[in-house]
């Protein structure tokens, strides 16, 4: 048995702390509630204004939450997006500071005073762009072409090395077949001399031209040559025999011949000039 | 190789000294005749008794004197 191994005096004194028992149940109730009623603490748990309880509160707030983590921003990407937002500086105005492009480009911070003073904003650039069309757009559409024109030597038909033929006479307008019928071509022939100058069978060689005609003969020969005229007087020109036509080649022009030569006759026009005689045998 | 000659005489073509260069040097060669001045290219090397013979063709057809040798 238990209790005889109780000392009578700690019995006594555990029975002496039931008078502290002595309490009413409502000091019980105020203790718990800290002075609330249980009427309190429903009006506490049950909102008469939206007429939810706690509970339903809750299960509202759950449903909330109730959702896939992946609807929501992760950590790592509110991490990333913070990453980024840090960088963004600001000026002492609590203006954004831009750089576009990188440090090596173009820095708005940077631009002169003359451009900031007066181009500010998006619309200012637009004015500015408008007041260019405007201006483009007074130019009379002639005036371009017209300036060109004047600023191209006179007198001539020739721009460097081009020449401009006026369809009627000009060396490079040709009548050939195209498509079964004849018609003014545009003829444009490969400087082939020029490609084979300096090297293996190129002729390159030069003769006094007078009014009394004289000729030079080539064995084999020349496949295709390019004739110049370098001195100051017309030049009349047969090819392959003194019986045939004579062609023209003008001072300081050159006729380029795709056919084989075995002879030139030449003489000037007037006085006296020079021929050029490149070719490849 | 290009040997070139004034030469004073005229009635000859080109066609016929290549003829000749070729019969006598058995060597190919392309001749151009202007007035007062031809001009061979040799399509080889000859050598100085080649260049010789070459000089007493041109003598005999156009009375020519060689004025230099290109190699």
């Amino acid at each position: 048995m238990i209790f005889d191994n109780l000392d009578p005096a700690y019995v006594k004194g555990q029975l002496d702390k039931l008078s502290n028992l002595n309490t009413t149940l409502t000091n019980v109730r105020d203790a718990i509630s800290g002075g609330k009623s249980l009427s309190d603490i429903y009006g506490t748990l049950y909102n008469t204004t939206d007429g939810k309880s706690v509970y339903d509160q809750a299960k509202a707030i759950y449903g909330q939450l109730d959702v896939a983590l992946s609807t929501r921003a992760s950590e790592s990407t509110l991490s990333g997006i913070k990453s980024q937002t840090d960088k963004l500086t600001f000026d002492s105005n609590d203006y954004l500071y831009v750089v576009l492009g990188g440090s090596s480009t173009v820095n708005i911070g940077n631009f002169p005073s003359w451009f900031t003073s007066s181009t500010k904003t998006t619309d200012d650039l637009y004015g500015k762009l408008n007041a260019l069309a405007g201006a483009l757009g007074s130019v009379a559409s002639d005036k371009l072409r017209a300036t060109i024109v004047d600023a191209l030597p006179a007198g001539t038909n020739w721009i460097g090395s081009v020449k401009i033929g006026d369809g009627s006479s000009a060396v490079g307008v040709i009548n050939g077949t195209l498509g079964g019928s004849t018609k003014t071509l545009l003829g444009v022939a490969p400087d082939l001399v020029k490609m084979y100058a300096g090297g293996t069978n190129y002729v390159d060689s030069e003769v006094s031209v007078t009014t009394t005609e004289s000729s030079s003969s080539f064995s084999p020969a020349l496949k295709f040559a390019l004739i110049t005229n370098t001195g100051d007087d017309d030049v009349l020109i047969r090819f392959n025999g003194s019986s045939a036509t004579q062609k023209k080649i003008p001072a300081h022009t050159s006729k380029a011949v795709l056919f084989p030569i075995s002879s030139i006759y030449y003489e000037a026009s007037t006085s006296s000039s020079t021929l050029r005689i490149e070719g490849v045998w | 190789m290009i040997v070139e000659y004034t030469i004073k005489k005229t009635g000859k073509t080109a066609d016929e000294i290549r003829e000749k260069i070729r019969s006598e040097l058995a060597v190919d060669c392309f001749v151009e005749l202007h007035p007062n001045r031809l001009k061979v290219h040799l399509s080889s090397e000859i050598p100085r008794e080649g260049v010789r013979i070459l000089d007493k063709i041109i003598e005999e057809n156009l009375d020519g004197r060689r004025i230099e040798v290109v190699p």
